[in-house]
């Protein structure tokens, strides 16, 4: 063994390594092909090596060998070896194959870093003006990954850029079309000038993809805002579209762009109405028709959009709802008045709309209708079921009411009790979310302070229920809002004694560690305000009971696993154990204790900090020590080891001068960025202007100023004793939403009152009914007030600053400036399209290869093709560049195609304007012109779409499954119905049809005496044998004896024969047949090479005995051994065999075997059978199979049925063995 | 652009994957289980649309899905892509995979992972819809095979010489 070791070791010295291989690939450039194969030959072989250095040698170049698509499944920004791909890619990118370079192509979208797209933006660039439509597509959408990882490229690419959306190729156009949609999203004012183009592509462009592209707000959605004229220009091309397309998903887009731009003037801009035409969107083409005026415009897409929604096709249900929530957000009164739709699409059964439908609920609650809705909601959320939706749903109702600043609410009270309903949820994520609510309203809203510690006190009372061991970690979150709360305010509380045994209880402690320390606290808190209330009335036996409470109950706390419930706790019982000694010596300690929480935490403004002034005197940005100057450099160090000591003048520069040099430089610096375009600056800082009165008074607080009574009064809580009594089981905001009813009723009936002494003082006898009140918004005063709205914050602060910018987007970087340096595009300054030639610093840097020395190797030719393509570029960019400047100045003077000109009212002649919409031609016939391939490729899915494509696939299995049952031979089309597949099946036998008997012993020959059958296994215990297993019946009167068994070996094929015997002697069969008897003999060959089937020649020989003597017979016949023989039935999992395959590094074959009748089980049995298959999964009329040679190699099949056909692709380790094996399985599939 | 698209099949069982953005093997696994999760519980008639997958994230994404006899169909895009436009892409998927295999079927796509994924880089580019048109797409891969199939001739013919 260790000499066979050694040995291995000593042969594989001369085994190529990775290095090896990659050079050999390299020196072969004339024969690749055959270089590889026989490397892998070599691999192979190594593989299967006791050594397991060289069996990772081996894996190591096959990795090497899989290539673009592993890279692109498994590279990624951080996988370091990308940096070595550079000059691979780079040589693939310049392979004369387009295939070739498409593949390298893709495989760089996936893993493409700064590095490389550094290094391959001047390569991928000279591809965007490749001959080949199909390299130029692939490179010009590559090129947003470029811009994404290296901004830099975007400027001198940019033009290229532009001309390839007026490419010949629709394929180069859609890509083209896609970056610069990608890029406008980003920063649309850079792509107004593009307008133009994108016009007349939707003008002329038949592809559809590219029409919705440039459609879809990542164009026009973006850019019309910025040039409002555009608007207009747009609604006679999307008018025709709309007109004109059969695809529903364009005019989907068409349609939302129009709601999108809807504006006055776009409207009536657009006055031919054309006759709708019969399409199940016709509603909402009049939506482009002329509109009087503005809101009724809005309103009309509103109704119409209401008609999608109550469409049956789910897909234009949620489309009308997304487009609604866009309408909300500019026109959130047009859209109110379908709050029943909106309400009603809650119901839905589709989690997705019921979604949409909450989120367009966000925009349209107003005071008025605030409570319903919410009312509405929380019966959907004691319905819903399942927890995300719940927590959706919660989330909702807590944005809603709380959106800015709870500007909607009127009564809190309401509020709160919704909050405390809310608790009840089971098994919620949000508890915090509705702690923070509770805290946040208890703070602000001074007003309710008194309910909301009624409230929380009976929380606290009923903490068991909520903190129910089961969802520790959601809903008890509120425990923590609540003991806060009822400590912080408990001058509030009614029964304090209560609350503070409700915290006391012991199991409390269950709680997390943090809310127990709030209960620590606040235990306190509440302690103090009992001992003061004590204390008052003089009854120090109750105020020492007090005490003795806690002195009591606090050591579960000391024990707490908590650090901070611990630490509070020791201290606090250690506090109260001394209170308990003053008052066993009757001194008056309440005073003292409640001083531990004198004085009111109140509320602060976010961002409050920037209203505290800066202390006089106190300059931020001035430096503190001085900077170190740039001459001072490490080296200069060591010098004053050899020195003495001297002062340093150069430090010491006078500060006068200093300053003043600082100042210059900054202004240069200033002067520099504004001229760099490259430079993001940032927004300038806010201002730091203060009022002259500072102080902590100036932090904004607001005072509350109350209207309302605050307490449910008890007539409306039948049976309540007293405030904060909560009727067991009934939900409380019901009654306030009752209450507020009539407190706005009485309102108004104030107000009408006023209002008509008003009026009949003014004009008496003159009647006007106001019985048809509408009450809006403004009308309503909310009961309580809420501290700290926006418009307390200081001056400078908004809610959002500076938060939302999120310095690591990605995107930030392509905010790049394409027109020139610095002047922003406006209406007055039209934007000259000229460029501004690029700086040397923002030229592509171009690779130049610098090693001479390597001169020899293969790489050589490589490198002066790759120089040559990278010098070309440069100068065909300047032609080009040189060559556009022209054209641009040609179309300026000609067409006039400067963008305002273009966007100016009256259409200029020369202008590819589309002529008047045919409308009659639409009526007549429904556009059937020529749409290019596209139409043709895209049509079945229109059709899909138009017939809505659930309904149609349902009919169809409907109609496959009739076919089925019918005749259950005849195979489907289509993929088969769901119900049919049930689990593919697995490793499995099939037992679900009855199976023909099947035999797989073959007749091998025949006389008068005897008749032989034999079938051939292999076993992949011993490798390269194979069993023969020979039956032999013998059919005369005879008896049959001495019976003997020869062939003629061949090199490949050779009988296993007893020790001693030479080749040419026979193996006797080990029984006699007497007649009419079979007995079955097993002969063991040995089979060197399996990959092809062969036949060897034999005799039987043997003694006839009858009545009359006996006679010599012998009996010659040939055995077959079939490729199939030499497979053994092995099982394979799924899950392996996907592996197995992905390695790729199997030859692949097939064949289809025509008129076939049997039924696919039937099928797969026969092929398991005779073929010594295994299924591997089955779904439906397809099957994978698998088998394994005695040898080890995999053959893997995949058996497809088809209508009376059967198609088998197979792969295999070895082509020939595959080959064989699939003809042997065609003969036997061309009997079935 | 498309974040990712997913195919699996009525069992969760993960039959193609591809993300557009770098995630770990363990991030990608958890991923193709939480959108089959939220898919899969989804009635037939219902719309094709989904928000809310967690992890491939963000408010701006957007599952498009659909689902074909044994197969979901899922991707995962941001709002720059028309939603209808993407339910035309995937029909234009299946029906290439199926114009490329004849009758196409769950199993393919394991048996052919190689050309699948082929097919599916001829149709979309680093997340960007690089064609939509089904018989361009078909003309490439059928060009590509013949030249593989060329390729593989070289390939076997040393070893046809033993």
């Amino acid at each position: 063994m260790a000499l066979k070791m050694v040995k291995g070791s000593i042969d594989r010295m001369f085994d190529k390594n990775l290095q090896d291989l990659v050079r050999g690939i390299r020196n072969h450039k004339e024969d690749e092909a055959k270089y590889i194969s026989q490397c892998i030959d070599e691999i192979k072989q190594e593989l299967k090596q006791d050594n397991i250095a060289v069996k990772a040698n081996a894996v190591c170049k096959l990795t090497y060998r899989i290539g673009y698509l592993a890279a692109s499944q498994c590279f990624h920004e951080g996988t370091d070896v990308i940096m070595l791909t550079t000059n691979q890619i780079r040589k693939d990118l310049s392979s004369p194959s387009q295939y070739d370079t498409g593949v390298a192509l893709t495989g760089l979208s996936c893993f493409v870093t700064p590095d490389l797209a550094r290094d391959l933006a001047n390569d991928i660039m000279t591809l965007m003006s490749h001959t080949k439509p199909y390299i130029r597509k692939k490179a010009v959408l590559i090129m947003y990954k470029v811009f994404l990882k290296y901004p830099e490229s975007l400027r001198p690419a940019f033009p290229r850029l532009k001309e390839k959306l007026e490419d010949p190729d629709p394929g180069v156009q859609s890509a083209a079309v896609n970056v610069i949609c990608e890029l406008a999203r980003r920063n649309p004012k850079n792509y107004l000038s593009l307008a133009p183009l994108f016009f007349k592509l939707m003008t002329s462009s038949t592809n559809n993809w590219v029409l919705i592209k440039i459609i879809k707000l990542a164009s026009f959605g973006a850019l019309t805002p910025l040039e409002p004229r555009l608007g207009k220009k747009l609604i006679e091309p999307l008018t025709n579209l709309i007109h004109s397309t059969s695809a529903m998903s364009l005019l989907y887009e068409c349609v939302n762009t129009v709601i999108a731009e809807t504006q006055p003037e776009v409207l009536t801009g657009a006055g031919h109405a054309g006759p709708s035409p019969q399409s199940s969107f016709s509603v909402l083409i009049s939506l482009s028709s002329g509109m009087p005026n503005h809101s009724a415009s809005i309103q009309l897409c509103v109704q119409k959009l209401r008609i999608l929604i109550e469409d049956s096709d789910q897909n234009l249900k949620y489309l009308g709802l997304l487009a609604m929530s866009k309408i909300l957000r500019t026109h959130p009164k047009s859209v109110q008045a379908h709050k029943d739709l909106v309400l009603q699409c809650l119901d839905d059964k589709d989690e997705s709309i019921r979604l949409r439908a909450l989120d367009l609920l966000y925009g349209m609650v107003s005071k008025k209708n605030l409570m319903e809705i919410v009312k509405k909601l929380m019966t959907h959320v004691d319905k819903a079921e399942g927890t995300t939706y719940r927590d959706e749903l919660l989330t909702k109702i807590i944005d809603i009411c709380s959106q800015s600043n709870y500007q909607h609410i009127t009564n809190f009270e309401w509020y709160i009790s919704i909050l405390v309903e809310l608790t009840r949820l089971e098994g919620t994520r949000h508890g915090h979310l509705i702690a923070a609510q509770m805290l946040d309203v208890a703070i602000r809203v001074k007003a309710i302070r008194r309910f909301a510690v009624s409230q929380m006190s009976t929380l606290l009372d009923s903490a068991h229920l909520v903190a129910s061991s089961t969802q520790r970690s959601g809903i008890c979150e509120v425990l923590y809002a609540a003991a806060w709360i009822c400590g912080e305010f408990s001058e509030h509380l009614q029964e304090p004694q209560q609350t503070l045994e409700a915290m006391l209880r012991p199991k409390v402690t269950t709680l997390p560690g943090h809310i127990q320390a709030v209960y620590v606290q606040n235990v306190v808190k509440l302690y103090a305000a009992i001992l003061q209330q004590k204390e008052q009335a003089a009854d120090a036996q109750a105020a020492q009971e007090v005490t003795q409470l806690l002195v009591e109950r606090l050591p579960q706390f000391v024990q707490s696993a908590d650090l901070e419930a611990q630490e509070r706790a020791s201290c606090i019982l250690q506090l109260v154990k001394h209170v308990q000694k003053l008052q066993a010596r009757d001194v008056p300690v309440a005073e003292e204790v409640s001083a531990l929480f004198a004085g009111e935490l109140n509320p602060v403004a976010p961002k409050a900090q920037k209203k505290v002034p800066v202390p006089e005197g106190l300059d931020l940005d001035a430096w503190i020590n001085e900077p170190l100057s740039d001459s001072e450099s490490e080296d200069e160090k060591p010098k004053a080891i050899f020195h003495d000591e001297e002062p340093r003048h150069a430090k010491q520069r006078p500060p006068e001068a200093d300053e003043q040099e600082l100042a210059r430089r900054r202004e240069a610096r200033k002067q520099e960025q504004a001229n760099n375009p490259f430079y993001i600056k940032s927004s300038p800082s806010p201002q730091k202007r203060y009022q002259d009165a500072p102080g902590v008074d100036h932090i904004p607080v607001v005072q509350i100023d109350l209207s309302v009574p605050l307490k449910v009064p008890g007539k409306c809580v039948p049976g309540g004793t007293g405030d904060g009594d909560l009727r067991p089981g009934m939900p409380m905001s019901d009654q306030y939403v009752k209450l507020e009813e009539e407190r706005r009723h009485q309102q108004r009936l104030e107000k009408d009152k006023r209002k008509r002494k008003k009026r009949e003082r003014e004009r008496r006898g003159a009647r006007r009914h106001t019985s048809l009140h509408t009450e809006s918004d403004e009308d309503i005063t909310p009961a309580q007030r809420v501290d700290i709205v926006t418009e307390e914050m200081p001056e400078n602060a908004l809610p959002s600053d500076e938060d939302d910018k999120d310095p690591n987007d990605p995107y930030r970087a392509l905010d790049i400036d394409l027109d020139k340096g610095g002047a922003a595009l406006s209406r007055a300054t039209p934007p000259v399209t000229t460029p501004r030639p690029l700086a040397d610093s923002e030229k592509l840097p171009v690779q130049k290869h610098r090693d001479a020395e390597t001169s020899k190797s293969p790489e050589r030719q490589d490198v002066t093709v790759v120089e040559k393509k990278s010098k070309k570029p440069k100068k065909k960019e300047k032609k080009q560049k040189e060559k556009e400047r022209e054209k641009k100045k040609k179309k300026e003077a000609e067409k006039g195609v400067d963008l305002d000109f273009w966007l100016s009212t009256t259409p200029p002649a020369a202008t590819p304007a589309p002529e008047e919409p045919g409308v009659n031609a639409a009526v007549t016939a429904p556009k059937e012109e020529p749409r290019g391939e596209e139409q043709d490729a895209g049509k079945d899915a229109e059709q899909d779409l138009e017939k809505k494509p659930s309904e149609q696939k349902k009919k169809k299995h409907k109609k496959d499954k009739g076919e089925r049952s019918k005749d259950k031979k005849r195979p489907k089309k289509r993929a088969p119905p769901r119900e049919g597949d049930a689990e593919p099946v697995q490793n499995g036998a099939l037992r679900e049809e009855p199976l023909p008997p099947m035999s797989s012993y073959s007749l091998l020959a025949e006389n008068s005496y005897i008749k032989m059958t034999y079938d051939v296994q292999g076993s992949l215990q011993k490798d390269s044998q194979v069993t023969v297993s020979m039956v032999l019946e013998n059919q005369s009167s005879s008896f049959l004896k001495n019976m003997e068994l020869n062939v003629l070996d061949s090199l490949n094929a050779r009988l296993a024969r007893p020790e001693g015997s030479s080749v040419h002697d026979g193996v006797p069969v080990p029984f006699q047949l007497p007649p009419g008897i079979s007995n079955e003999a097993q002969f063991v060959f040995t089979i060197q090479s399996i990959v092809t089937a062969q036949k060897l020649k034999g005799t039987l020989s043997f003694i006839a005995k009858n009545d009359e003597g006996s006679t010599h017979e012998k009996l010659d016949f040939k055995l077959h051994f079939t490729c199939t023989s030499y497979l053994v039935t092995t099982p394979c999992y799924s899950d392996a065999f996907a592996k197995l395959l992905e390695s790729g590094d199997l030859s692949m074959s097939s064949v289809k075997v025509d008129g076939i009748s049997m039924s696919f089980q039937n099928l797969l049995a026969k092929i398991c059978f005779h073929h010594h298959f295994s299924v591997v999964e089955r779904v439906d009329s397809c099957a994978s199979m698998y088998s394994r040679s005695i040898q080890g190699h995999h053959v893997c099949l995949l058996v497809k049925k088809g209508e009376k056909s059967v198609s088998v692709d197979g792969k295999c380790s070895d082509s020939t063995l595959l080959s064989n094996v699939l003809e042997e399985m065609k003969e036997t599939l061309g009997k079935c | 652009m498309i974040k990712a698209i997913l195919i699996f099949n009525n069992h969760g069982k993960p039959r193609l994957s591809k993300f557009y953005q770098p995630y770990s093997e363990d991030t990608q696994q958890q991923i193709i289980r939480e959108t089959f999760h939220l898919v899969s519980k989804r009635d037939e008639n219902v719309c094709n649309f989904l928000e809310g997958g967690l992890l491939i994230g963000g408010s701006d994404n957007k599952l498009i899905y659909r689902h074909y006899a044994t197969l979901y169909f899922v991707f995962c895009v941001d709002s720059s892509e028309s939603e209808l436009g993407i339910l035309d892409l995937i029909q234009v998927f299946v029906e290439t995979l199926d114009k490329c295999f004849e009758n196409v079927c769950e199993l393919d796509l394991i048996f052919h992972v190689d050309k699948v994924h082929n097919i599916l880089a001829e149709m979309v580019m680093g997340g960007m819809v690089l064609e939509t048109n089904m018989n361009e797409i078909v003309t490439q891969i059928e060009a590509q095979n013949k030249l593989e199939k060329s390729e593989t001739f070289i390939f076997q013919s040393p070893r046809q010489d033993r």
